[in-house]
């Protein structure tokens, strides 16, 4: 049953089970709870088959865990997708324009919508990318957008992800389960599918090719390798697409090109889908003692020679310090209202934000932005005094280093847990993908479960877990 | 004045390598303060020419096959003005600001903010002159002698160290002005060696700072001389990293051995000193 | 596939194949050293010579008993040819494949490594030598059924067949070389002890039964040479690694014209069309050292043809 002033997604504000929910409400309560079990435990040895695990980072050696997964669906319904996808589409659309923009002619700051500090300060500014001209201005062809839900029909995006975003394989791979495990609720609901979404990627990658390699370019997943936490996925998605999975070593420059050392002699690399970070890519560029990337690629990618999704230097969009700003940015090189607002956002750096926020840091949650301290997080309601006071003292030293916002009341999801199912914190991260040929988004993504009553916090890696996310067709 | 440059690099390998890529900057642009009359790269190998993101012309040179030897010939003719002026930021890419930025090495430390901090009330009071004094303060601190540091030396090192080379210099100068709130570059080229008398200084590295209201300022700390005449820029970034004159990696080679040649002098000295020549092999 | 899969395939079987071979070389020593007639001393110190490791052994170990030497090729960690080191590296190798290989493949691999990892000298007497090399030549038979029976036959399956064959005909050629010095030259022929010495000989490479079947007849050098030499229809002869060696460049090759697979070939016709009496007259010793430098020759050749080694 739902609690106080928090909405959930299948009992609403008052215990009526929502339109989306319909069947599913009445399966939980018709099926036994020992069934539930046993097809848990299904669900766990399916996913130990498959491999799909998770290197923690910080403990032991490499441990592999498998990320929890909960077998009751998340629900929306067409409409609300809908409304969800043009929201998304406007958001990324105008976050393009934005990179396009500061890398270009900067009319955003000649404009005094965005201080220029705040774009030539920020790390993730890469000079590296100045003037350059990418296929269809597209910066970010991958984009993973957190979403979060209060009440029916309001979203808000908690945090956008423009980098390396990851996660799509679990949404893969909770779907292709959950039709295992029940294959009789896909016939009963009628849930759109999401498997299409390796062909999808292919088809906006190869898009972005440079000219010569128009007709039939080469894609490859670029991976730093199997000690990464996201390695899986890596591995998953090449082999999905049915793209070669390289790492750098594979790969060398030559001819303004980058090409793969192959059996059959060298083949030219015409897109790389790359989980590095910018500082890895080449050596002779950036970070010179990370040997992960291919020393030479930055001249090729200049030229024009190869394609990299995404680009270099997103960093500056996605940043918690840029997220204030995004309104604006729609405003600016859209001339359109958000169809999906931010989280109400207080920026430390502006006085009357900062006065605000000192004197109700109790309420709030205040964060980092990009490249501070490194002292975490602070959910006002949950901390002590000292730790108010801390921070306090940490945001008078450096305002804009940190931002706050309200404790929102995420929506909750019945979910399985010790003592039957119950109501837990939910958020959704769909991703975007963006192509010459336009936009695209699979219906569904990754629904986050923060598995510990109350908390708010969804990470796998403290303690989340996954959902298998529905979206129904009308 | 016109100079003629000639510089020649080579890198030996005591065992083949079989893959080396290098970025070189060695290619000067025509600007405000300088003309190039005449230029030429020549190597042995795959040379593509690129522009990065701070104007520089850059070129990548790949050698792809076993070899044990690299060799990589630079020269030219560059006018330079009479007398150098400040560079305006419309002839740049990046708007100033970009060169507030701190890297690995020119990152600030208590030691530098307090020797910086030192000069701040000088600065704010008249830009050039608290300049030219944080420059004579770097240069007193920090003797010029080569052996000590290194290319990868930071700020920091090279001010414990009290020693250095130009490139030392010019990271401490730079470090300095930001931490002032400058923004300020590192430039690589070449100087014209007569102009001060030391031949192994013809590779150099010097600073620029902007000062709003007058344009990028040129420090050449090394030689205590503001207002660069006897230099000619060929590349300019946040630090040697970005403006290094030869960057590379290379796959097998075991031992490597460098060895840098570069003449720089006055172009009427130089055609003079070969038309003598030419007369004396005649006269025998 | 890129060229690094290749290789990590191309190494995997050969490391296994070394272990296999090191443990058959092994066992053949210790039976020669109880019943033969040249001391233990001599057979232990041809073993190193076999494997050309008479250095590294003198620099770590220093004087030759049986003791040393069978530490020194079965769990000695800082050398590069013990066993344990071959099934580590083969482990290793399988290890990058794992998106490559089937899950009984990489399973076979590590369950190895996982029992000889922490195995010490006391574990190791506490069975006996000839215990533990059939275990792992049992090992590495799984290894090759495992691959046989779960591995598409196509690039993948080549490699991992270079990889074996080559240094089985490397690992043969040496055994064959050494055992004949040392047995031949002893003069003439003294039945009891040619017996058993070449009868280990063709125990250590399973070839005993084989022998009899083939020759019905009383063992002879001669005509054991032949058999490890030239009979096509002997897995371990050399005529039989090289046309297998071929036959894999040639799958590989795909109608390219590699030179890997002409040096191979070229060989291999010498191995078709020869006859013992002659090898044995020109020096059967001189024909083994050039077997070894053909194999050698074959494998840098397979580097530039197809890893496009940097």
């Amino acid at each position: 049953m739902a609690a106080d002033g928090i909405f959930d997604e299948m009992y609403g504000w008052n215990d009526q089970v929502q339109a989306p929910y319909a069947k599913i409400a009445e399966w939980l309560k018709n099926t036994p709870p020992e069934l539930f079990a046993s097809k848990l435990e299904q669900a766990e040895l399916l996913f130990q088959k498959i491999g799909i695990t998770f290197n923690v980072y910080g403990s032991t050696a490499g441990t592999e865990r498998l990320i929890p997964f909960d077998i009751v669906p998340r629900i929306l319904s067409a409409s609300e997708w809908q409304k969800l996808q043009a929201g998304l589409f406007q958001r990324v659309r105008a976050l393009q324009m934005f990179l396009h923009d500061i890398y270009h002619n900067q009319d955003i700051i000649k404009a005094g919508i965005i201080p220029a500090s705040h774009i030539l300060r920020n790390e993730m500014y890469r000079p590296e990318m100045r003037d350059l001209d990418l296929p269809g201005s597209i910066y970010v062809q991958i984009a993973g957008i957190d979403v979060v839900r209060v009440s029916e029909g309001e979203f808000y995006v908690l945090e956008d992800n423009l980098r390396t975003p990851s996660g799509v394989s679990y949404m893969l791979e909770d779907r292709a389960v959950m039709m295992r495990l029940f294959p009789k609720l896909f016939q009963e609901n009628r849930v759109a599918p999401v498997d299409h979404y390796p062909a999808e990627l292919l088809r906006q990658l190869r898009s972005v090719a440079p000219e010569r390699a128009a007709g039939s370019p080469t894609v490859a997943v670029l991976t730093p390798g199997p000690y990464n936490s996201a390695y899986f996925e890596h591995a998953f998605l090449a082999e999905e697409m049915g793209v070669e999975l390289v790492e750098g070593q594979d790969l060398f420059v030559r001819d303004d090109a980058v090409w793969m050392r192959t059996t059959q002699g060298p083949r030219r690399v015409d897109v790389i889908y790359r989980r590095l970070d910018d500082d890895c890519l080449d050596p002779l560029a950036f970070n010179p003692d990370c040997l992960l990337g291919v020393p030479g690629l930055l001249s090729v990618y200049r030229n024009g020679g190869v394609s990299l999704a995404n680009a270099v230097g997103t960093g500056v969009a996605d940043d918690k310090s840029t997220y204030p700003y995004v309104p604006d940015i729609i405003k600016f090189y859209l001339g359109e209202e958000p169809i999906i607002g931010n989280v109400p956002t207080y920026r430390c750096s502006r006085s009357d934000d900062r006065a605000y926020v000192l004197e109700h840091i109790h309420e709030l949650v205040v964060k980092e932005t990009q490249g501070s301290g490194g002292y975490g997080m602070l959910v006002g309601p949950k901390a002590t005094k000292e730790e108010h006071e801390k921070f306090r003292q940490l945001i008078l030293s450096d305002p804009d280093g940190y931002i706050a916002q309200p404790t929102l009341a995420l929506s909750t999801c019945p979910t399985f847990v010790e003592e039957g199912v119950a109501p837990r914190h939910v958020d959704l991260r769909p991703f975007v993908l963006t192509g010459r040929d336009g936009m695209a988004l699979v219906p569904g993504g990754l629904t986050r479960v923060a598995l510990t009553k109350g908390s708010l916090v969804v990470n796998s890696s403290q303690g989340g877990g996954t959902k298998d996310t529905w979206v129904l067709e009308d | 004045m016109r100079v003629a440059i000639n510089h020649e690099t080579v890198y030996r390998y005591h065992s083949p390598a079989n893959y080396s890529v290098q970025y070189l900057r060695l290619t000067p642009l025509s600007g405000p303060n300088q003309r190039v009359l005449s230029w030429k790269l020549s190597t042995t190998g795959n040379l593509r020419s690129w522009t990065d993101g701070f104007g520089n012309q850059a070129h990548v040179l790949v050698v792809d096959n076993p070899h044990d030897e690299i060799r990589i010939t630079a020269m030219g003719e560059v006018e330079l003005a009479d007398s150098g002026s400040p560079l305006l930021s419309e002839h740049d890419p990046l708007p100033p600001d970009i060169f507030l930025r701190s890297t690995r090495l020119t990152e600030p430390d208590e030691r530098i903010r307090a020797f910086s901090d030192g000069f701040r009330p000088g600065v704010i009071a008249n830009a050039r002159k608290g300049l030219d004094n944080l420059m004579a303060g770097i240069r007193d601190t920090v003797a010029y002698r080569p052996g000590i540091t290194h290319a990868a030396t930071s700020a920091r090192q090279a001010l414990d160290a009290r020693a250095g080379v130009c490139q030392d210099h010019a990271h401490l100068f730079v470090t300095c002005c930001r931490s002032l709130g400058l923004p300020s570059r590192y430039v690589s080229g070449y100087l014209c060696t007569d102009a001060v008398g030391d031949e192994r200084m013809a590779s150099h590295a010097w600073a620029e700072t902007w000062v709003e209201g007058a344009g990028w300022l040129s420090y050449d700390v090394a030689n205590r001389m503001s207002n660069a005449k006897a230099h000619v820029r060929v590349a300019i970034g946040l630090d040697y990293l970005d403006a290094a004159p030869v960057r590379g990696v290379r796959k097998g080679g075991g031992n490597e051995e460098l060895d840098v040649e570069v003449t720089v002098g006055d172009a009427r000295k130089v055609l003079q000193a070969q038309k003598k020549q030419k007369a004396a092999q005649q006269q025998q | 596939m890129l060229s690094r899969t290749a290789e990590n395939l191309y190494w995997m079987g050969r490391y296994v194949e070394r272990a296999e071979n090191m443990a058959r070389i092994l066992d053949v020593s210790q039976r020669l050293a109880v019943q033969g007639r040249s001391t233990a001393q001599a057979e232990w110190s041809a073993v190193l010579a076999i494997l050309y490791a008479e250095q590294l052994y003198t620099d770590t170990h220093g004087e030759v008993t049986e003791d040393g030497v069978t530490e020194f090729l079965t769990l000695d960690q800082s050398n590069p040819s013990s066993i344990w080191s071959c099934i580590r590296a083969a482990r290793e190798n399988a290890r990058a494949l794992r998106a490559t290989i089937s899950v009984e493949m990489w399973e076979s691999l590590n369950t190895t490594w996982l029992a000889i990892r922490d195995m010490t000298e006391a574990d190791l007497h506490a069975k006996s030598l000839r215990e533990f090399c059939e275990w792992v030549k049992e090992r590495s038979h799984l290894f090759r059924g495992v691959a046989h029976g779960t591995m598409l036959h196509d690039d993948s399956f080549a490699f991992t067949r270079l990889g074996t064959f080559l240094e089985r005909a490397d690992n043969t050629a040496r055994l064959l070389d050494t055992k004949y010095q040392m047995l031949a030259y002893g003069g003439e022929s003294d039945t009891g002890a040619t017996y058993y010495e070449w009868g280990s000989v063709l125990r250590s490479v399973g070839a005993f039964r084989a022998y009899h079947q083939m020759y019905h007849d009383v063992i002879t050098p001669e005509r054991v040479a032949e058999l490890l030499v030239l009979r096509p229809e002997m897995p371990r002869s050399l005529r039989f690694c090289f046309d297998k060696v071929t036959e894999n460049l040639a799958l590989l090759a795909e109608g390219r014209s590699l030179e890997c697979e002409r040096l191979s070939g070229e060989f291999g016709a010498r191995l078709r069309y020869g006859r013992m009496e002659r090898i044995l007259g020109d020096g059967l010793h001189e024909f083994l050292k050039e077997v070894l430098d053909r194999t050698a020759e074959v494998s840098v050749q397979i580097s530039r043809d197809f890893l496009m080694i940097v």
